[in-house]
């Protein structure tokens, strides 16, 4: 494994400018409610008073609360080096690592839920359980949009998959697109499966797993939170932008940050255009998701 | 000259439909003669066919069956109309016909015969499938004339069971398309029997699959009977005889279009093997719920499905003639039975065999002919039944489809306890019954010549009509 | 990129659609567009007037008369839509078994393109919605669905059909689908619903009274 200078760029850049995507996406939310809004480097600010803090643990959790947003984290950073984002290769690379991807964001949302349920509060509890819940009806189709990019690729490696001589384009490319978007909306706990303004305990679903994390523990887990928003939204991007790719053409890093940010903007405008699905027709939503996928596997 | 046989029913169903009531009786009345002329007269100097209509054996036959029976149903309509007419209240049938109920009967009467006389003739297999379309669609509201609850969920049944067998029916139709392949092979059913040899077999396969499936649903066999009972036991009684008399065998003929081609390319033995299945399938279903059937009318209806269930069985064991004899003599058996049943439930008004008592008494020259007519139906000699059920017996022993023909045989014993004991229920003398109503002719008339035709068919074959029966075997045969 | 596999993956999508809906008003929106798909899907046969007289036709009737005559009749009728036998999300994975086996139909049939598993899989949709739903307005809707699946097959083979016979067809569907609204309007009407389990009368395996 080579590891390339680009690689580690990339890495550092995803580090430095994943919090700017809540941001946008807060920023273009308040535009079309004609406010002027946050500034986009609010998440800065708010990490960098977080971390100044002190935290403050309930008698009744125990080591597993301390644990849950460190884990969490930690994997997501291992999600990172495995994803190339940019107009590169990935830090690492090896054959399998889109299972190891998607089993990483499991294993973060798996230690969060379990911080959620160590704190014995019943409000974490729900979260919990609507969230796995999601997450379960998501897998479908996001393993199934992998599918489509490995068949079509003929290797199970993001690297060589985004950089094949075979990409994925037309109809299936449109299907594709689609399921991979409503499971980034779904994952990030967007409207329309979460609404994250809401102060409702009640009608949270990410938000009260997360209610009883305070000082750098928080700062942690909104950093990972949106960390995730860069991983999910580099998979949308990479596929959905001509990289020139497997003919070694122009690799261009600005581009890929407009279309990330692009991304961002979309994702607020539907947060600002919808309101939140009934509970019950989430797993409509979500199969339809899979159901797009499927179709796009059959037809490649 | 064979369109004519179409379009004077269609036309004249269409001025009936917009005319008075005089008018359209007069019509009905006049189109049955003259239709029924105009199909002896073609059997009589055969007719050349043109691209689209032919009559070959088989066509001519069915087409005769139909034309006779309709004849004795319009008849019939007369006084049944006299009767009903005077029991039920106008009312719309929707909201574009604002006409009186009787003309749009008629109408919808006219343009039945009209759409079966069309699949008769149909010499192109697509053309054939558009005409069992229309006879579905043009018998649905003579089934729900009345409005009454269970015709309309029986006419809905038939609407929707018969639509999707027939929907099925038109993708067995393009999947011969898809057979026939790039070679220049029109869908016309006798140059593609010509050329079976060079169909994909495959596709053909899959055609006759599914056309059997479509079709079959049609016809009534077992597992897509469901709707016949209903259907036929809702329906008004004349209506009941046209469809068990005439559209079941319009929908065998079409089946057997089909089979023709896949037998002439060498799928006969498949072909007969699922005939076989399905067939002895209808007569052991149509047995089992023979037995302690409390509705005369529905006992009729699964007498049908039996029926029709051995016509197959003759089909698929190698006797098309057998097949073809079977179909005239259950078409007039069956077409009496049910305008006498249309009698029994006037006088009776119900359709309980437990309400009917003392039948003897009450109608006296119906009872005579229902009882003739059960044991006609049941196989009984001299009737034309018990000689068309012999020689299919004798096809399958010839065969040497022991096990089926046993399985006939055992089924045939069921079908007649349970048939027989109703009957007698419903013949024998009652305490305390009124005094017979005075039959009209109208309505006995009809009955007794059909029955004297399977009665005939029975007895003495006359020529013209062994011939006709031949050609159509030989028509259909093959296989 | 390839318009006709654009239209046959919309064919398949409104499948999955009205499969997936509960509400009437989605279904016969689903049914229009599926319609209207399927109806610019004849150009895939080389054009002449006939072709472009059938695809007017086939969106005029399909797209425009059915769902307008569909929705006043729903109107008309004020009927709820009664739960289906096959819970809504179950659908779902039903319809993804369905086009899985009408992808291997297609395949094993030797004509493996969009279209013919999507001809496939909107007859097996259009049967499935007749099976498990209750109301007969959903019904007539699933036997539209049919027909136009086995009118996509027709289009999906390499040769064509006289357009004499496929204009019956057309012509058919049409009556087919007009009576069964009049006879949804007459049901409605005399039972105040459309709910076809509760108009169970006729039976042979019950005692009735």
């Amino acid at each position: 494994m080579d590891i390339e200078m680009t690689a580690i760029a990339d890495f550092a850049a995803a580090l430095l400018l994943a919090p700017l995507l809540p941001g946008i996406i807060n920023r273009v939310k308040a535009f079309f409610a004609g406010r002027r809004g946050q500034s986009v480097f609010q998440l800065y600010y708010d990490l960098r008073k977080l971390l100044a803090k002190g935290a403050v643990y309930s008698s009744a959790s125990g080591f597993v609360f301390r644990l849950g947003p460190v884990a969490s984290l930690a994997a997501l950073l291992a999600a990172l080096a495995v994803m190339p984002a940019g107009g590169h290769g990935s830090l690492a690379s090896f054959d399998g690592d889109i299972i190891l991807f998607a089993y990483l964001l499991a294993l973060s949302r798996f230690v969060t839920v379990l911080a959620a349920l160590d704190t014995g509060s019943s409000f974490g509890g729900m979260g919990a359980s609507r969230e796995v819940f999601f997450s379960a009806l998501a897998e479908p189709a996001f393993f199934l949009s992998l599918a489509v990019l490995a068949k079509k690729a003929g290797a199970f490696s993001f690297n060589l998959i985004f950089l094949s001589a075979n990409p994925v384009t037309g109809t299936p490319l449109l299907l594709v697109l689609a399921a991979l978007f409503i499971v980034f909306l779904a994952e990030n706990c967007r409207i329309p499966f979460d609404d994250p303004n809401t102060h409702l305990e009640l009608t949270m679903i990410h938000e009260v797993m997360v209610l009883d994390h305070s000082g750098p523990d928080f700062a942690l887990i909104s950093y990972g939170a949106a960390l995730k928003m860069w991983l999910l939204g580099a998979i949308v991007v990479r596929l959905a932008l001509p990289f020139g790719g497997g003919t070694g053409g122009a690799q261009s890093p600005a581009l890929f940050l407009a279309g990330i940010f692009a991304l961002a903007i979309a994702a607020g405008i539907v947060e600002s255009c919808m309101a939140r699905l009934r509970l019950l027709k989430v797993p409509a939503l979500l199969l339809s998701a899979s159901m797009l996928a499927f179709a796009a596997f059959m037809v490649s | 000259m064979i369109s004519a046989a179409i379009l004077l029913p269609a036309v004249a169903g269409a001025a009936a439909l917009f005319g008075g009531k005089a008018l359209a009786r007069f019509l009905l009345k006049a189109t049955a003669c003259a239709h029924l002329a105009l199909v002896l007269y073609m059997c009589v100097f055969p007719q050349r066919g043109g691209y689209w209509l032919a009559l070959d054996g088989a066509g001519l036959l069915f087409l005769v069956l139909a034309s006779v029976l309709f004849a004795a149903a319009a008849f019939y309509a007369m006084g049944y109309l006299d009767h009903s007419a005077a029991h039920r209240e106008a009312h719309v049938l929707s909201p574009l016909f604002g006409t009186e109920p009787q003309p749009v009967f008629i109408a919808f009467l006219l343009f039945f015969l009209a759409s079966m006389s069309f699949v008769c003739a149909s010499r192109h297999l697509g053309l054939m499938w558009v005409a069992l379309e229309a006879t579905t669609l043009a018998s649905v509201p003579l089934i729900c004339f009345h409005k009454t609850p269970r015709s309309l969920e029986a006419a809905w049944k038939y609407l929707m069971i018969c639509s999707v067998g027939i929907a099925l029916a038109l993708l067995g139709n393009f999947f011969l398309t898809a057979a026939v392949g790039a070679r220049e092979v029109p869908l016309l059913y006798d140059v593609l029997r010509q050329n079976a040899a060079k169909l994909d077999p495959l596709w053909l396969k899959a055609a006759f699959a599914v056309t059997f499936i479509g079709y079959g649903t049609k016809m009534g066999l077992a597992p897509m009977h469901t709707w016949l009972p209903d259907a036929h036991s809702e329906a008004p009684s004349l209506v009941s005889a046209l469809l068990s008399g005439a559209l079941l065998n319009c929908a065998f003929l079409s089946m057997m279009r089909v089979n023709a081609v896949c037998a002439a390319a060498g799928l006969g033995a498949f072909s007969a093997k699922v005939f076989l299945a399905f067939g002895l399938l209808s007569v052991v279903v149509a047995a089992a719920l023979m037995l302690r059937q409390r509705d005369y009318k529905r006992l009729l209806a699964y007498s049908s499905v039996e029926n029709m269930g051995i016509i197959a069985v003759a089909a698929g064991a190698g006797a098309p003639y057998a097949a073809m004899l079977h179909a005239a003599n259950h078409s007039f058996t069956k077409a009496a039975l049910f305008l006498l049943s249309g009698n029994i439930l006037r006088r009776f008004k119900s359709k309980k065999i437990e309400d009917v008592k003392g039948l003897v008494q009450a109608l006296p020259k119906t009872s005579f002919l229902w009882a003739a007519g059960m044991l006609a139906i049941l196989g009984m000699p001299p009737f034309g039944i018990f000689w068309s059920k012999f020689l299919t017996l004798k096809a399958l022993l010839g065969s040497g489809n022991y096990w089926a023909a046993g399985l006939l045989l055992f089924m045939l014993a069921a079908v007649f306890a349970g048939v027989a004991h109703p009957v007698m229920e419903m013949l024998r003398p009652a305490e305390g019954q009124s005094a017979p109503e005075p039959e009209k002719c109208i309505f006995i008339l009809p009955a007794l010549l059909l029955g004297s035709c399977t009665l005939l068919l029975g007895v003495f074959i006359p020529a013209p009509v062994e011939a006709l029966l031949k050609s159509a075997a030989a028509a259909l045969g093959g296989g | 990129m390839n318009y006709f596999e654009l239209l046959a993956v919309i064919v398949i999508l409104c499948d999955v659609a009205l499969c997936a809906a509960s509400r009437l008003r989605v279904m016969i929106r689903a049914a229009a567009v599926q319609g209207a798909a399927l109806g610019l899907l004849a150009f895939m046969k080389p054009v002449t007037w006939e072709i472009v007289l059938l695809s007017a036709a086939t969106i005029a009737i399909k797209a425009v008369l059915f769902p307008w005559l569909l929705n006043i009749a729903r109107e008309k009728s004020k009927a709820d839509e009664p739960a289906p036998y096959v819970g809504y999300n179950f659908s779902f994975a039903i319809c993804a078994a369905m086009f899985g086996v009408s992808v291997w139909l297609s395949h094993r049939l030797d004509v493996a393109t969009t279209l013919m598993a999507g001809a496939f899989f909107t007859v097996l949709a259009g049967f499935f919605v007749i099976v498990s739903r209750k109301s007969a307005f959903s019904q007539a809707i699933g036997y539209l669905v049919l027909e136009g699946g086995v009118y996509a097959f027709g289009m999906a083979m390499p040769n064509e059909a006289p357009a004499l016979v496929e204009l019956g067809l057309l012509l058919d569907v049409f009556m087919a689908v007009f009576i069964m609204g009049i006879m949804v309007y007459h049901i409605s009407r005399e039972f105040e619903h459309a709910d076809m389990a509760k108009i169970a009368f006729l039976s042979d395996l019950e005692d009735y009274d």
